[in-house]
């Protein structure tokens, strides 16, 4: 964007004014009183306008209009402006500053009226810059202030840095904001710790105060409705029994109104009977007391003593007359007894056991075993085999027939046969003995009759000699044998002898018994004997003398005998005590006898001095007075009990009337009915009653204790509810206090959220920002660096935390802090960097134009004519206007400039202004030109 | 047979948007509704008193409101027909129990409809909630046991209504509206919704006195004029003490802080007891918005609450994102980290209040 003129309409001193400016470097210069700040404000103002809004407008646009609106014509307040913008266009742009209505922007080759494009109310042509009206001036227009104040202070440079990379330099820098925002939140939201005393901590506070007392609220209340219930359950409770109470003291009451009554009722009544009290039958008292006493003797005398049975004497007689006790037993005493049954059981069993011991029938006297020996010796079966060798070894010897070739062999097997026989038939030594021979005859026999040798048949004689031995004896054994057996008496025949064996040995058991009978029967009689002798002894211990040689049996008899005797006696003996017994009774009878009747002597006696005192005659039998002493008792009594009952009702008379009258009492009846109805008014039917069987004192007594309990219960109930009403918060109250608190805690907490997030937003975007425009800043300058600083200095550098810019020496390579440089160096990167932050600022494709204002003002000779050039320099990139009063500036600009990139204008010192001396052209006059003054 | 009709008048609810003052003031304007609506019963010789629940609120009622209901009923000639609500449910510790109410008032104690002679041949049913909540019905499978005309009285919520009345209402003793008929009731006479409405048979008052900002709907008592043959003709009162308005400023163009107050100030100026003021609009950049300063108007107001409402920032906020700025760069990371258009607001003009070099830096 480049400004080719700008027209005051009417705008501070001028009326219709124009002043051109060249597209490359203009620099207007004039005086002071000239008009340049006028023109400085109307360049600025064309382009921005003014904000459109109600009321007077901010504190700088008041000052604005104060300072710039025309002196004459103050109401008129225009400018205009042609711009060239740097897509082409050419756009003059009218700004009504005072109404703000005829404003507008129109591009000038095709008449249309562009002013939406940068409308902000009123066209504001920094918007095509990607600017607006604060930042426009900040971003583009440098004065002599900021110059002064970069060359004064070493931070100014820096801050500009910060505050234009913040806000375009229209307010304050990031930090500022920052530091700003941590105040604040210092301030309005404090810290969260316990001893903290800021808002927040404040606020939660109050929160939990008011929390805390509205749960008490809360918990006061609940007990206030419990407590009301409690009164009203006492109150009922209380109320019950009093109804309780009253009824049942309107039923006694009833109970005692009826009781006066009947009271009255039956004073009157004995009243009537006894108008006077009784008379007392106590005079004759004693005399009835004698008469009684007479007759009740006479009732309870004793009855007359019949004596029976044999008097005193003639017992005396015939106890004289009984025996003495006798000496001995007077019955069998039972050892004795005792001794006899021993005796009569051991001979009744020597009788079973009989005298005859059991025997066997024939039973010879000899044992089986001999009889098997006798057997075996009678037996001679072996006997006829040897006859059989001997036939055959002599058939040998030539007497005989030729040898049978089998023959041998049926010998020594016949033989064999006969031995073992033998042998079983317990013949052993002759079994084996025939045997042996048997084999070696075979063996010869053999040998014989193949060979015909009669060594042989020798060898047979030989070995059949020991057979021959042996059967002789076995011979001779078998006659002793038969002789034997004939001697006892027994068959020689061996097989009848063995059945005989078997028998004996059957009957063996007879045996046993008849040696045990034996046994038993002496043993039994031993018995006997001892049975005898104890007996005997028994007696003789008895006392009774036992004659020599008398039989135990016998003398027991006459035992027996002795003490049936001595039992009689005994028994004779026994009466005298009977006897004894029967005359102390005789006797004491007699005694009694006597004693009666004196005892009814004198009770006759004193029945007949009662009756004297009745006046009966006292001569009468005794029957006869005691009924008239009856008589005149009875009639005595019914006297007196009427007397009694007289003095009775008397007595209840005076205890009903208890020292009134019958009509007191019946007042007093009438007076309690009365208080009978009063108390039983009001109460339900059912409720006037007393429970049977209690006592009603007690009941009502015990009614009266609960009725009274009950109703303190209900006081202190009554008390306790009325100290909490008197303290009982307001629960709708502490709500609305606790709401209250949470709201005030939630604007606190939601404000150190807002602050809070704000902050971590700024930071980053700060941070993000100088990281991105510390380079673009450094390679701006680094582009002008040599030549405005004469070499002195080829390289910047711009710190991205903070901006702070650095420069490299070319003399020594080291790095410097732009703060220490020369004003004069600061001066010139200033405006270097001034013009990388519009770069920077400016978003669109627009190039700003560079507005100054007696930016030389503080450099010498030397340094301002380098910043001059550094300034004409820029000029070539984009438009440069400056404003000055300085004649080496304006000096250096005729020199320097050239037409028609670069003007100069020269102002003329204003006219005072003042109503009338300075008459506004209308808009449609042509505005006066502010032509260049001196222009090569 | 004439009736009067109110329901819900909440006495010593709490009011927390209120200061002490204000609060005490509308509880007492309460107390004051009620007296309003016994002088009518007077006035218009009704033959009943209805109060459909909520006549109080139990976890809050004082001493002194129970003291004054006592004396009011007792006051009065009229018949007071009391059916405990949710928030007045009957318990041994409700003062519907532990008070010795007037001979006038009758007060329904069973959960279940039970019968109150009116006059002859007219019996009004009434139930109590007995509990806070979960209250059955009190219409489902009900039936008369006798014969005449059957009114009811209760505090029950009529289902199809729940959608349109006040936000968090709860379903307290339900019922769908045949069930009345069903039931062989003319007409029930009810208590819980605060917004009014006349159906053909059931009739909801509304609260007399407001309760809320906002509130509308012709409310207050209702004098019922109950015919022999069951017809009904009713006819709203306001007997309302309490004056409440919620009414919208809009601050277009207010360049500060004074613009907003005199705007505030003109648009409360001829109202009287309580202004709830929501402020709109958009505010200049330089303009702040001091509600707590603005909320202390209204001297001659029984009770002012202002809040903001869509108020717009003043700031050119999309210009100053396209700037390549620290604050530009600060709108932008807002706009993108920032999801709740609230919390956006407030921390991008603080960051900007911030960078601008203000004091005011608490956003509204």
């Amino acid at each position: 964007m480049r400004i080719q003129r700008v027209v005051a309409r009417a705008f501070g001193p001028f009326v219709d004014r124009t002043l051109e400016l060249a597209p490359g470097m203009t620099v207007v210069a004039g005086p002071n009183e000239s008009g340049k700040s006028s023109w400085h404000a109307a360049l600025r103002l064309a382009i921005t306008g003014l904000r459109r809004g109600k009321g007077p407008g901010t504190a700088a646009e008041r000052a604005l209009a104060e300072r710039h609106r025309p002196w004459d014509q103050p109401e008129r307040w225009e400018v205009e402006a042609r711009l060239q913008l740097d897509d082409g266009r050419s756009i003059d742009i009218s700004q009504d500053l005072g109404a703000k209505i005829a404003c507008r922007a129109v591009d000038v080759a095709l008449g249309r009226d562009v002013s939406d494009e940068i409308l902000d109310g009123t066209p504001d042509a920094s918007r095509w810059l990607g600017l607006d009206r604060d930042s426009f001036a900040s971003t583009v227009a440098v004065n002599q202030a900021q110059i002064v104040a970069v060359a004064d202070a070493a931070e100014a440079l820096q801050e500009h840095m910060q505050r234009a990379a913040a806000t375009r330099g229209t307010d304050a820098t990031a930090a500022e904001a920052i530091a700003r925002l941590e105040q604040f939140r210092k301030d309005a939201v404090g810290a969260d710790t316990v001893a903290a005393k800021g808002p927040l901590r404040t606020a939660k506070n109050r929160v939990g105060a008011a929390d805390g007392a509205l749960a008490l609220a809360r918990q006061h209340h609940a007990e206030y409705l419990a407590q009301s219930a409690s009164l009203e359950s006492a109150e009922r409770a209380a109320e019950a029994a009093r109804v309780e109470l009253a009824g049942a003291e309107a039923a006694q009451a009833r109970m005692q109104a009826a009781e006066f009554a009947a009271r009255a009722a039956r004073a009157a009544e004995l009243a009537e009977r006894h108008p006077e009290p009784p008379p007392s039958l106590a005079a004759d008292d004693e005399l009835a007391a004698r008469v009684g006493a007479a007759r009740d003797g006479f009732a309870h005398r004793p009855p007359p003593v019949e004596l029976a049975g044999p008097s005193a004497g003639e017992l005396e007689r015939q106890l004289d007359a009984v025996p003495g006790v006798p000496d001995g037993d007077i019955e069998p005493h039972p050892s004795v007894l005792e001794a006899q049954h021993a005796v009569a059981r051991a001979e009744q069993a020597i009788e079973l056991l009989g005298d005859e011991p059991p025997r066997p029938d024939g039973a010879p006297d000899i044992d089986a075993s001999a009889l098997r020996d006798l057997a075996r010796r009678l037996d001679d079966r072996s006997l006829p085999e040897a006859a059989a060798l001997e036939a055959e070894l002599d058939r040998l010897r030539g007497r005989g027939s030729r040898p049978r070739p089998m023959l041998p062999l049926g010998i020594g097997g016949l033989g064999l046969v006969a031995g073992v026989s033998l042998a079983v038939a317990n013949l052993g030594l002759i079994g084996a003995l025939v045997a042996v021979a048997a084999i070696l005859v075979a063996l010869g026999i053999g040998l014989a009759g193949r060979r015909g040798d009669t060594a042989a048949i020798t060898r047979a004689e030989l070995a059949l000699a020991p057979y021959r031995e042996a059967a002789n004896r076995v011979r001779e054994d078998r006659l002793a044998a038969l002789q034997e057996a004939r001697g006892a008496n027994l068959p020689d025949d061996p097989a009848e002898l063995l059945r005989m064996a078997d028998e004996l040995a059957a009957s063996r058991s007879l045996l046993v018994a008849h040696r045990d009978w034996l046994e038993r029967r002496a043993s039994l009689e031993t018995g006997l004997t001892s049975a005898r002798e104890a007996l005997l002894a028994t007696l003789a211990a008895r006392g009774f003398d036992v004659t020599d040689g008398q039989d135990g049996l016998r003398a027991t008899q006459a035992y027996v005998d002795r003490c049936r005797a001595n039992a009689q006696q005994q028994r004779a003996a026994e009466r005298a005590e009977v006897l004894r017994a029967q005359l102390a009774a005789r006797r004491a009878a007699e005694d009694a006898a006597a004693a009666a009747a004196a005892r009814e002597a004198d009770i006759v006696a004193a029945l007949r001095a009662a009756a004297a005192e009745i006046g009966v005659d006292p001569n009468q039998d005794p029957e006869t007075l005691d009924a008239a002493l009856e008589a005149w008792r009875a009639q005595r009594a019914g006297a007196l009990l009427a007397a009694q009952q007289a003095l009775g009702e008397w007595q209840q008379l005076q205890t009903l009337l208890d020292g009134g009258t019958v009509e007191d009492l019946r007042a007093e009846a009438a007076r309690r009915r009365q208080r009978a109805n009063e108390l039983a008014e009001n109460l339900p039917a059912a409720a006037i009653t007393l429970p049977m069987g209690v006592d009603p004192e007690e009941f009502l007594s015990g009614l009266r204790r609960r009725v009274q309990s009950l109703v303190q219960a209900q006081d202190l109930a009554r008390g306790a509810l009325e100290g909490r009403r008197g303290s009982l918060p307001d629960v709708a109250e502490a709500e609305e206090a606790a709401a209250a608190a949470h709201l005030e805690l939630q604007r606190v907490q939601r404000l150190a959220a807002t602050v809070d997030a704000t902050l971590a937003l700024l930071h980053a975007a700060q941070e993000r920002v100088h990281r991105d425009l510390a380079p673009v800043l450094g390679q701006a300058v680094n582009r002008w660096l040599p030549a405005v600083s004469g070499g002195a200095y080829v390289e910047v550098s711009v710190d991205p935390g903070d901006l702070r810019v650095s420069v490299k020496e070319a003399a020594t390579g080291q790095w410097r802090d732009a703060r220490l440089l020369s004003e004069g160096t600061r001066e010139q990167i200033y405006l270097l960097l001034r013009v990388a932050m519009a770069e920077h600022l400016v978003t669109t494709g627009e190039r700003a134009p560079l507005l100054l204002d007696e930016v030389t003002a503080q450099a010498d000779g030397e340094r301002k004519r380098q910043l001059l050039d550094v300034l004409h320099r820029l000029s070539a990139d984009r438009q440069v206007i400056l404003f000055t009063h300085d004649d080496e500036v304006l000096a250096w600009a005729d020199a320097a400039l050239r037409e028609p990139q670069d003007a100069v204008v020269r102002l003329q010192q204003v006219r005072a202004a003042g109503p009338g001396n300075a008459p506004l052209s209308s808009p449609s006059e042509p505005a006066e030109p502010m032509v260049p003054v001196a222009i090569r | 047979m004439k009736l009067l009709l109110f329901a819900d008048l909440h006495l010593d609810a709490p009011f927390a948007w209120a200061r002490p003052e204000t609060a005490r003031l509308r509880r007492a304007n309460r107390r004051e509704t009620l007296r309003r609506i016994l002088a009518l019963a007077e006035e218009e010789r009704v033959d009943a008193v209805l109060c459909a629940g909520d006549l109080f609120e139990h976890d809050r009622v004082t001493p002194d409101t129970v003291a004054f209901l006592q004396s009011t009923f007792a006051r009065t000639d009229r018949r007071i027909v009391l059916a405990p609500g949710n928030h007045d449910w009957l318990s041994a510790q409700s003062p519907y129990a532990t008070v010795d109410w007037s001979p006038n008032v009758h007060i329904y104690t069973d959960a279940r409809l039970t019968a109150l002679t009116l006059a002859d041949g007219c019996t009004l049913w009434g139930a109590a909630h007995r509990a806070p909540a979960n209250t059955d019905g009190f219409f489902t499978g009900f039936r008369p046991d006798r014969g005449g005309l059957h009114l009811a009285l209760a505090h029950a919520s009529e289902k199809s209504l729940l959608g349109w009345q006040e936000p968090g209402k709860q379903p307290h003793a339900p019922f769908e509206a045949a069930e009345i008929a069903a039931a062989g009731i003319t007409h029930a006479f009810l208590g819980h919704y605060h917004l009014p409405r006349d159906a053909e048979r059931h009739t909801y008052p509304g609260n007399p006195d407001p309760l809320e900002f906002g509130e509308d709907g012709e409310r207050g008592a209702v004098i019922v004029q109950v015919g022999s043959d069951g017809s009904i003709q009713r006819e709203r009162r306001n007997v309302a003490v309490s004056e409440v308005h919620d009414v919208t400023v809009t601050i277009d163009g207010a360049q500060h802080a004074t613009d907003v107050r005199s705007a505030v100030s003109a648009a409360i100026a001829p109202l009287r007891g309580c202004v709830r003021v929501t402020v709109e609009g958009e505010l200049a950049p330089d303009a702040s918005l001091e509600l707590a300063e603005v909320g202390r108007l209204g001297e001659h107001l029984d009770g002012l609450v202002v809040r903001a409402g869509a108020v717009r920032v003043g700031h050119d906020v999309d210009a100053i994102a396209a700037e390549s700025t620290v604050r530009g760069q600060f709108v932008r990371d807002a706009a993108e980290q920032i999801a709740d258009p609230e919390e956006r607001r407030r921390i991008i003009l603080t960051g900007l209040r911030a960078l601008e070099g203000r004091q005011d830096l608490e956003v509204a």
